[in-house]
């Protein structure tokens, strides 16, 4: 086993103990669990501030240091476990009564764990330099014997002194760090192990990596299921009654069953609670207020909402993004609302559910809401749009605006929402993932963005149509229905080929290949079918020859040299085994419509 | 000893014909080939792609070498075929008019470019192989394809890809 072996220059960063060996492996797990007790802490020690009378919070983020404190300590990094030492000293004291919760008190576990980042980061990247936990953990201490307990934190530099020394002679300080653990909480550090026995038989972890390369043999079966029951309903019809082919139809059919179910556990597997996305947004919404002056309360809901790890990976910064600009633009400063009559404590929401499916993520503020006429008077002026179509925009459409590309609403970009990004990037990201975005807003009375998610993006479920016997796959999440028309029923506006739908014009779009783009359809075909698909604001009428079935497919790339090809997201192997391509309809609508 | 020397100063090439003329190109690159077979165009792709197939569950591009070096392209016959290369790790299938041997020549014969052809194709040709009965050009297929953004013919066309997938009826 090719284990790398950590020494020299990490051990000057991360001051870990001489002849402390830790092999890649080990530091990868490690690395990985105190990912995860960071998360938890930057979750847990936000929601400290206004739920401090809640005994199991404390307990829990007790538990978390404890165990970053263990867990480094057992590999030899003795800053690590000194610094969580010291949180968990604090914790201690707020969790047997002796201190109470107070700002400061947040404040400096928070400047701690700011300082185990930056610790858990020079484990990865040793070349950025020696950490100093010194100040964070005098200001821990500090913290304490402000909060009235001069014996806590007398006991604290105690015990912290050894541990500086252990680090200095160096030899066996892993087990001595393990062994002050000990000593000082028998009750819960026998609970860690007990804590590892009960789970270890029952999760594993598991490379991304391996479970991509799961998905991609499952993908390949998805395609040889679809080819496989093809070829038994020919066989079938062809010999029927014949035994051989009878079994065969019988054991593909049990077959086909397994893949079935292997393709939803595999799928099963790659889906992540959102929450692990989300925790971190409540120390980012809290620095962001501070920074401004501002005053906001936070609430998620829908933690436990499951969504496809890649998914949740590129949701990520359109979220960031919506946040920052929730609590830059959406919320007014404290006075500002009070002389509003509204509390001086602003609300942002986030919320996650499933609805079909969907993943919906909604955000919303009870800010000030976004001004339409100076959305639009800033898109005339930043020439998006013309003084006339801004004058003809509905509400809906002028809300829309702040979506266009070179759209920011604010004269100054803040270090806050304006880096150079606008909210134009946050919507082709949504897009780009099959997704959508839908904003209401009141003035005065708030904003709600509804971000609206495919659970995978591996697999869709497609409409196929056929056009000039060319076979395409529609995303069934864009279609909102299907039409039989006559060809008078199309009509044209300047140009433009049209039909009506209730009280809407629809422009149709025709898909055809590269020989003859934008030909007309033969015009002794007087009937036709429309698909009628849209985006969050817009609709197209596709029209097509033929629909056929509807079902499940799996998405792949076109490949590096296929790049840029407009209006196709992708490609799919059909039941027939042929290439069928898959239409992306936010691109087609981008064309359609001026 | 022999052997090493051997492989520093032979090349194994694919051959195959385009247009009457022939073509080569490393074996190295090459990981199979297949039968012509119905691809599925791709709306809006460079005029010099084919489509796509279905290589053993990987969507693969095919690409029509004559057009996209420029030359007459003919009927299918019996003998087009598909060779498929890897290149930076993707593959692409390119139409041939015919894959003739597989051969081991000695780099003695392949004679540089610079004399033979412009400078713009110079860049994706490697030289001629002076063989006993033709002249076969050696194509860099790398720079071929990933040229292929920047040039003529699929430069032009890429340009004007308002040949897009779908337009308004009109």
């Amino acid at each position: 086993m090719g284990t790398t072996r950590l020494k020299g220059k990490q051990e000057e960063a991360t001051g870990v103990v001489l002849g402390a060996e830790v092999s890649a492996e080990e530091l990868k797990v490690f690395i990985e669990e105190a990912d995860e007790q960071i998360a938890l802490l930057d979750r847990d020690l936000v929601r400290l501030e206004t739920e401090s009378d809640d005994p199991e919070l404390i307990q829990e983020i007790f538990r978390a240091t404890h165990t970053m404190k263990g867990s480094s300590a057992m590999l030899g990094y003795p800053r690590m476990s000194e610094l969580a030492h010291s949180m968990e000293s604090l914790l201690d004291s707020l969790r047997s009564g002796k201190i109470s919760v107070s700002a400061e008190i947040v404040d400096s576990l928070l400047y701690g764990l700011d300082i185990l980042k930056v610790l858990r980061d020079a484990l990865v990247s040793p070349e950025k330099g020696p950490v100093d936990i010194g100040p964070a953990v005098a200001r821990l201490e500090s913290a304490a014997e402000m909060a009235g307990s001069l014996r806590v934190g007398a006991s604290d530099r105690e015990e912290a002194t050894p541990a500086a020394a252990r680090r200095s002679d160096g030899d066996s300080g892993v087990t001595k760090a393990g062994t002050a653990a000990t000593d000082r909480e028998p009750q819960t550090t026998s609970a860690v192990p007990d804590r590892w026995t009960q789970h270890v038989p029952q999760s594993v972890r598991v490379d991304v990596k391996t479970l991509d390369s799961l998905m991609n043999m499952v993908e390949e079966l998805v395609i040889d299921r679809s080819r496989m029951s093809q070829i038994n309903r020919v066989l079938e019809s062809k010999y029927a009654g014949d035994e051989l082919v009878r079994d065969l139809s019988q054991t593909s059919g049990h077959v086909i069953k397994v893949i079935n179910e292997l393709q939803q556990d595999i799928m099963q597997v790659r889906m992540v609670p959102i929450g692990t996305l989300f925790n971190s947004f409540p120390r980012l919404v809290r620095d962001l207020a501070q920074r401004q002056g501002k005053k906001v309360e936070f609430t998620m809901e829908g933690l436990e909402t499951e969504l496809d790890r890649s998914i949740i990976e590129q949701i990520r910064d359109p979220l960031i993004h919506l946040l920052r600009n929730a609590v830059d633009h959406g919320v007014e400063e404290p006075e500002k609302r009070v002389a509003e009559g509204k509390p001086p404590i602003a609300l942002v929401r986030l919320s996650a559910f499933q609805e079909g499916g969907h993943i919906v993520i909604s955000m919303e503020d009870d800010g000030k809401g976004i001004d339409v006429n100076a959305v639009k008077k800033k898109a005339v002026a930043k020439a998006v749009i013309s003084a006339d179509e801004a004058a003809r925009l509905s509400m809906a459409d002028a809300i829309n605006l702040v979506f266009m590309p070179g759209f920011s609403t604010l004269e100054k970009a803040t270090d806050v929402s304006g880096r150079g990004v606008g909210l134009d990037v946050v919507k082709t990201n949504i897009e780009k993932l099959s997704g959508s975005v839908v904003t209401e807003s009141r003035p005065g009375e708030g904003t709600k963005f509804m971000i609206v998610l495919p659970l995978t993006l591996a697999v869709i479920q497609g409409l196929l149509v056929a056009v000039h016997g060319t076979v395409y796959v529609m995303p069934l999440a864009s279609v909102t229905e299907t039409l039989l028309i006559e060809q008078r029923e199309i009509l044209t506006i300047r140009g433009r080929n049209v039909i009506r739908l209730r009280n809407n014009v629809i422009p149709l779009v025709t898909l055809d290949n590269a020989s003859g783009l934008g030909k007309r359809r033969a015009d002794h075909e007087d009937k036709c079918f429309i698909v009628v698909a849209k985006d969050s604001e817009k609709s197209i009428g596709v029209v097509v020859d033929e629909l056929m079935e509807q079902q499940e497919f799996v998405v792949k790339p076109l490949g590096k040299f296929l790049v840029d090809i407009r209006g196709i997201a992708g490609a799919t192997i059909l039941g027939d085994g042929q290439v069928g391509l898959i239409l992306d309809v936010p691109a087609l609508i981008k064309m359609a419509t001026p | 000893m022999v052997k090493e020397t051997k492989r520093m100063t032979e090349q194994q090439l694919v051959l195959f014909d385009l247009a009457l003329e022939h073509y080569a190109i490393d074996s190295m690159n090459v990981r199979e080939i297949i039968r012509m077979q119905a691809t599925t165009k791709i709306p809006g792709a460079p005029a010099s792609v084919e489509g796509v197939i279905n290589l053993r569950g990987k969507v693969t591009p095919v690409m029509d070498l004559r057009k996209r070096l420029g030359l007459v392209v003919g009927q299918e016959s019996k003998e087009t075929r598909i060779v498929v290369v890897e290149v930076e790790g993707q593959d692409v299938g390119l139409i041939v008019d015919g894959v003739s041997e597989v051969l081991r020549i000695p780099v003695s014969v392949i004679e540089p470019t610079s004399t033979i052809v412009a400078a713009e194709e110079a860049d994706y040709i490697l030289g001629v192989a002076k063989l006993e009965t033709k002249l076969v050009i050696l194509l860099d297929i790398g720079r071929l394809l990933a040229g292929g953004e920047k040039r003529m013919p699929l430069g032009v066309e890429k340009g004007g890809s308002q040949a897009a997938a779908a337009v308004p009826v009109s």
